[in-house]
């Protein structure tokens, strides 16, 4: 199989002696069916020891791996050497504070994650003896792409409005909540519209749409956030005859 | 902060980075603050016709006279740059926006749409547009 | 030091994990249940999971075939006990993720749908595309983050079970963050830390499949059992070892040579007319004996068959194997819609484990072990597909009550014992940043797997495999003198592969070990030189006890309850 000589520019981040991040550049031999991911792997395991940078399955479904190449958020599992030229930029996550080297602060995300009370609400529960809640292949079908999202947070590090406000609460957050509301089985709609229409929530969205396009599982965090603006303003109206305007 | 262990001593980090390319420095970065930048020309064109309905509650002079206004050549110029910059607006609001409508009334689409027709604007094309503008509101004041 | 105190330290935040708190919790909603994983839960291996789930769900079905057939599969060695428990409790843990929003896929009437599998008589198999480990651990982890007494360490890495007057009160574990280590005490302690699929260099397994609970249980003086049973998995991709589900040849799917035949039907590899859907040791085997007799492809990875999937037609690829398209087209740019996949056997999962009884505890009292890093044993000597996410989920829940059981039934008793094996661990890390010393991580790794591998593979004999063990035990030796670049406390990710790097080599001595005293062919240890069953002499578990001078192996009955031994033919 053939070599290639590729040169990797890293950007750095030691916290104990760097003050702030620098690029550290690696020449090194890649094999044709090589992602950067395993260029980053040979690095740690033959240059390089001290490079740090998360990754698990390698089969682009952990969500572990995901950092910039060439300024685009990718798993680099999934982007393969021979697409890029002979030097390829690899950095962190943006939007994330960095906490060392390829590997960011993800804390906030997991947060906002559960921010969105990501799970199935109901008033009354049905018992196991009784079997599963009948689905149809339709009700499975309006969901299930929401239900794509691997957490690679992807979307996070290329969505414009979390540059400016970073308590926006995000795309795939904002997904896995539209996912619940659109679930057959679910019933905390309401549960969950004080986050999606709080200030942070949905309509912080100005719709670049760039979450949609790093989405490495077609997932259209972008399609989720604008659907659930509908919802949450079919919501509000529902609710407003309610309000107390005193 | 819940669920996961408390986060005392925390290490130091290096403050995140804005986004690769953002603003101006990737043709998808670009085309999105073009669609944001696209309200300031609407509001304009808004305020536009504002005056016109101001000036209809004036009588039938001040009505032919904003009327007149509006063909002088550097509103001509204004109205075309309103007009281009509302299209523009349309065309990506309903490129798309489409997704989310055609969720409940057919099958979901798959992947993201692309684009590629509003991916070549150069960012030279802006620049070029920001300076026409100010040109013409320069020539207005 | 301070000590964080929980009730219960959960080490693993896989499905077993998972599921493993949800039950402690609702079982006893006044203990709180601290969950040490070394990756966030979302990020473990039960996310590549692809095919099903096993567990009756339709009325052609019944608990005994499905116990039947696991002991078929197992080639007898499972505890039928066990197995017993675990096919009647496998229908309610699947509702049971039906009702936490686990996106299956549905008949057209709205019930739950099922899948052939390899092994299985009958269609069993709950799943959701193929990415049903993917959805049902993001279900589980979704689920636990509405338990506010479930705590999770994200990214802290466990390095010792603390032992306290006989008992496991809790665990020493460092947060990967800030380099600092901690003794996380409670009254028990559950391991749901997975295989050591790792330990191979042609693996499914993630990066982070390195046998940490099994080694860190070993260490404690508990037994490993079966560790000789290492399933091969038919068809991963060449060179990454990516899984290409089972579930393409239980929707019908074929495996081919190289000259077109379908080999299962045309030579006799004893899956009799299953062809296809026959279990995985015995389709593993056969691919390699077409590699031997020159049937097989050549590749720059060796040698592979084919998955042919075209027949199927895209629209049925896209709906049911969507996740195989889009792997396959991504890692060997091979559409299935249109051409075969080129496919070859990879180390898929252990068999063998943590030894526990059927609630998950194990010989030390207040330590459980749950999932792929535990042998109930339901798997015996071979896993059948699909079982090994249902198996998550039952002895899950049940570790997980028997714990929250324990817990509660015993008191925090002195801690003085605990603190200072903790304080001993924070030393032994801090001496090992940046320690100094000849050999290097990467080397030892990379002769432990080419040592593995041409050792205990699909086919094994005594003298590679006494070779094998002879150079884990070298390697062991070395290990001691190996040498850090990395000094930094923070995210210090080398001081994690050096410890992962020493786990690994426990389990794969345990391997070696039991695989060369195994002197029979069983399920997944198929031995050139004995190339029979032989019931009367190793109708046994193997068990693998730690000891200061080298591993010490003992054997232990087999439960049976109503199935007779037979022949393990299809």
């Amino acid at each position: 199989m053939e070599l290639r000589k590729v040169k990797f520019e890293v950007l750095r981040f030691r916290p104990e002696q760097d003050p702030e991040p620098v690029f550290e550049t690696y020449e090194i031999e890649c094999m044709e069916d090589w992602v950067v991911l395993d260029a980053l792997n040979a690095i740690k395991d033959d240059i390089d020891p001290t490079l740090s940078h998360r990754w698990s399955c390698r089969m682009g479904v952990c969500g572990s791996c995901g950092m910039l190449v060439n300024g685009r958020p990718v798993l680099t599992c999934a982007a393969f050497v021979r697409n890029y030229g002979g030097t390829i930029r690899v950095e962190p996550l943006s939007n994330f504070p960095i906490v060392r080297d390829l590997v960011v602060d993800l804390d906030s995300f997991v947060d906002k994650i559960k921010s969105v009370k990501p799970w199935i609400i109901r008033k009354i529960e049905k018992d196991l003896s009784e079997g599963e809640y009948r689905q149809s292949p339709k009700q499975l079908e309006e969901f299930k792409q929401f239900s794509m999202c691997i957490n690679c947070a992807l979307c996070y590090a290329a969505c414009p409005v979390l540059a400016n406000e970073p308590e926006f609460v995000g795309p795939a957050a904002i997904a896995l909540a539209h996912r619940y509301n659109l679930d057959s089985r679910d019933e905390g709609n309401a549960d969950r519209f004080d986050v999606l229409a709080a200030g942070d929530g949905v309509w912080a969205c100005s719709y670049a749409n760039e979450c949609s396009q790093v989405c490495p599982k077609h997932v259209d965090p972008a399609m989720a956030i604008n659907q659930a603006k509908l919802t949450a303003a079919l919501q509000w109206a529902k609710v407003l005859p309610k309000r107390n305007f005193t | 902060m819940s669920g996961h262990a408390a986060a005392e001593a925390k290490t130091r980090t290096a403050p995140a980075r804005a986004p690769s390319g953002f603003p101006l420095g990737f043709y998808r970065y670009r085309n999105y603050v073009l669609f944001a930048a696209t309200s300031f020309f609407m509001a304009l064109g808004c305020i536009g016709l504002l005056a016109g309905l101001h000036a209809l509650s004036l009588g039938e002079g001040a009505w032919n006279a904003w009327l007149a206004t509006l063909a002088e050549p550097h509103w001509l110029v204004l109205s075309t740059l309103v007009l281009l910059f509302t299209l523009y607006f349309a065309i990506r609001f309903f490129w798309v926006g489409r997704k989310i409508a055609v969720g409940r009334i057919g099958p979901i689409p798959g992947p993201p749409l692309p684009m590629p027709a509003l991916g070549v604007l150069p960012i030279g094309g802006i620049v070029t547009a920001w300076l026409i503008l100010l040109a013409i509101l320069g020539g207005l004041l | 030091m301070d000590a964080i105190r929980h009730d219960i330290i959960l080490v693993g935040g896989g499905g077993a994990g998972l599921r493993a708190a949800i039950a402690a919790v609702e079982a006893n909603p006044k203990l709180s249940v601290a969950c040490v994983s070394k990756l966030y839960p979302m990020r473990s291996h039960t996310v590549s999971a692809e095919g099903g789930a096993a567990g009756v769900a339709r009325e052609d079905d019944n608990l005994d075939l499905h116990a039947y057939d696991t002991l078929k599969g197992s080639d007898f060695l499972a505890d039928q006990d066990a197995v017993e428990i675990f096919v009647d409790a496998a229908p309610k843990e699947l509702y049971q993720l039906e009702h936490w929003g686990c996106p299956w896929s549905r008949e057209q009437d709205g019930r739950v749908a099922v899948r052939a599998f390899g092994g299985m008589s009958a269609k069993r198999t709950w799943y959701a595309t193929d990415k049903t480990g993917f959805h049902m651990l993001h279900a589980l982890f979704q689920t636990s983050l509405k338990y506010e007494r479930i705590v999770r360490y994200d990214e802290y890495f466990a390095t010792k079970i603390l032992v306290e007057n006989g008992r496991a009160v809790g665990v020493a574990a460092f947060d990967i963050r800030t380099g600092t280590m901690h003794t996380v005490l409670g009254r028990a302690v559950i391991l749901c830390t997975g295989g050591a699929g790792r330990i191979f260099p042609f693996t499914t397994n993630a990066a982070v499949k390195t046998g940490d609970g099994m080694a860190l249980a070993y260490r404690a003086g508990v037994g490993l059992k079966d560790m000789e049973f290492v399933q091969y998995h038919p068809t991963g991709l060449p060179g990454t070892g990516i899984l290409m589900t089972e579930a393409a040849r239980g929707e019908g799917g074929y495996l081919t040579n190289n000259k077109g035949e379908r080999f299962l039907i045309t030579y006799d590899y004893g899956v009799g007319n299953k062809a296809e859907l026959g279990p995985r040791d015995m389709v593993s085997r056969a691919e390699m004996r077409e590699f031997q007799a020159g049937r097989g492809f050549k590749g720059p990875y060796g040698d592979y068959v084919h998955l042919e999937l075209m027949h199927l037609g895209e629209e049925k690829i896209d709906k049911v194997l969507p996740f195989v398209r889009e792997l396959a087209k991504n890692y060997v740019g091979v559409d299935p819609v249109w051409a075969p996949i080129p496919v070859r056997p990879v180390v898929h999962y252990m068999m063998g484990g943590v030894d526990t009884d059927k609630h998950g505890a194990t010989e030390l009292p207040g330590l459980f072990a749950a999932g792929e890093c535990a042998c109930v044993s339901i798997n015996g000597a071979n896993r059948l597909g699909s079982n090994s996410l249902t198996e998550c989920l039952v002895f899950g829940a049940r570790s997980g009550r028997a714990a929250a059981e324990f817990a509660a039934g015993s008191s925090a008793g002195a801690e003085s014992g605990a603190l200072e094996q903790g304080r001993s661990e924070a030393a032994r890390l801090a001496k090992l940043r940046g320690k100094h010393g000849g050999e290097k991580i990467a080397q030892i790794r990379r002769e432990l797997n080419h040592a593995t591998e041409s050792g205990c593979g699909v086919f094994r004999e005594e003298d590679s495999m006494r070779s094998a063990l002879d150079t884990v035990t070298q390697l062991k030796g070395r290990f001691a003198d190996v040498g850090l670049s990395d000094t930094s406390s923070v995210f210090n990710t080398e001081v994690v592969q050096a410890f992962e790097l020493g786990n690994m080599l426990d389990v794969a001595e345990a391997v070696a070990l039991t695989a060369l005293n195994r002197r029979e062919s069983r399920g997944a240890h198929t031995r050139t030189d004995y190339p029979t069953r032989d019931d009367a002499q190793f109708w046994k578990h193997s068990l693998v006890k730690f000891a200061p001078d080298g591993p010490r192996l003992s054997y232990k009955p087999v439960v049976k309850t109503r199935w007779e031994l037979e022949e393990r033919k299809y």
